[in-house]
């Protein structure tokens, strides 16, 4: 005749069959979830997707305004406490020590400072040990908190 | 897959995005919301993962490869994102994930969007027994008809697998039934 099947498609064609049969047999009982949306939601589902990219553009632009805002009204501060100090100053000579402080003030509220660049000027005696939290996580709790946190999975996998 | 590669070029136009974007919306929102509606149960969430579905893919049209169809790739991002709104639920409910699930199902009896009887809450009692993969295939092709080389291209699992394991998910949830 010419045609030919895939192979091993007999063999495999009774558990198709009782497959069907047993698919078909649990659909005459529940053909559908039985959830059921809101009157217009689809309709107005568009609105609402363009309303949130919207708002999630504007807030990223409001929360850049904001913090260059407040970098401007610390800068403004820092000028008005220099200028305070110059002229709330009795003595007519300006001391080196007026102008070193609001300097400073100045810098480290402009300048983009982290721990490390602060550090090598802390003594000893401004350091307090016990604001050092020292905690020891057992080998045992690492992996429990593994196994019972499936979502770790979504960590280690695409 | 011209009209597709078509609609992605649109979409990643500045000038053509905002309305190639409402055109595929309106393609794939149904579909894609009983998709996630199946997982998360509850309208709000579906709502919810939905809109957020939605602008991560208008978010990351550019590193859309094309290596699958657009429909396997957003369905993928709806899948993920509907999983983990599952998972942050039962997290701040202070739930397992299999306790929070029966939970979303004890809360349908309650839910104004949910119709079913009491034989239709017991199939979700049932499908929550089932491994969370075998769940979805289960959903997929038993709710929305959807052929095995797309679910094969959404889930990344051979066409044969995804059969065997909607076999197993049907017999098990006759079995289910029955007992219960």
């Amino acid at each position: 005749m010419g045609f030919k099947t895939p192979d091993h498609y007999f063999g495999s064609l009774d558990a198709a069959i009782f497959s069907r049969m047993e698919e078909a047999n649990l659909s005459s009982k529940i053909d559908c979830s039985g959830f059921k949306v809101p009157d217009g939601y689809f309709e107005n589902l568009d609105g609402k997707i363009f309303g949130s990219i919207e708002k999630e553009e504007t807030s990223k632009i409001a929360s850049l305004f904001s913090w260059k805002k407040a970098a401007y009204l610390t800068g403004i501060a820092a000028s008005v406490i220099l200028i305070f100090n110059i002229l709330s100053n009795t003595s007519d000579e300006l001391t080196f020590e007026d102008l070193e402080t609001a300097s400073i003030e100045s810098y480290l509220m402009n300048e983009d400072l982290n721990a490390y660049d602060i550090a090598p000027y802390l003594g000893s005696n401004e350091i307090n040990p016990d604001d050092f939290v020292k905690t020891t996580i057992k080998t045992s709790d690492i992996e429990d908190y593994l196994l019972q946190n499936s979502d770790v999975e979504s960590l280690i996998t695409d | 897959m011209d009209s597709e590669f078509e609609l992605v070029n649109r979409l990643r136009s500045e000038p053509t995005k905002e309305l190639a974007f409402k055109e595929l919306i309106s393609l794939y929102k149904e579909r894609l919301y009983w998709h996630i509606r199946n997982i998360v149960r509850s309208h709000d969430d579906a709502d919810d993962v939905l809109q957020n579905t939605f602008i991560k893919v208008f978010r990351n049209i550019h590193s859309f490869k094309g290596e699958s169809k657009l429909f396997s790739w957003m369905y993928r991002i709806a899948t993920n994102e509907a999983l983990t709104q599952l998972n942050q639920n039962a997290k701040r409910n202070l739930l397992s994930l299999e306790d929070y699930q029966q939970q979303t199902i004890d809360n349908l009896k309650a839910d104004v969007y949910f119709e079913g009887n009491e034989i239709q809450l017991k199939l979700q009692r049932a499908i929550a027994t089932l491994p969370h993969k075998q769940q979805l295939v289960f959903n997929m092709k038993y709710f929305q008809d959807i052929k095995y080389s797309e679910m094969s291209e959404i889930l990344e699992t051979s066409e044969g697998a995804l059969k065997a394991s909607y076999h197993i998910a049907v017999r098990k949830i006759e079995k289910f039934l029955t007992k219960n």
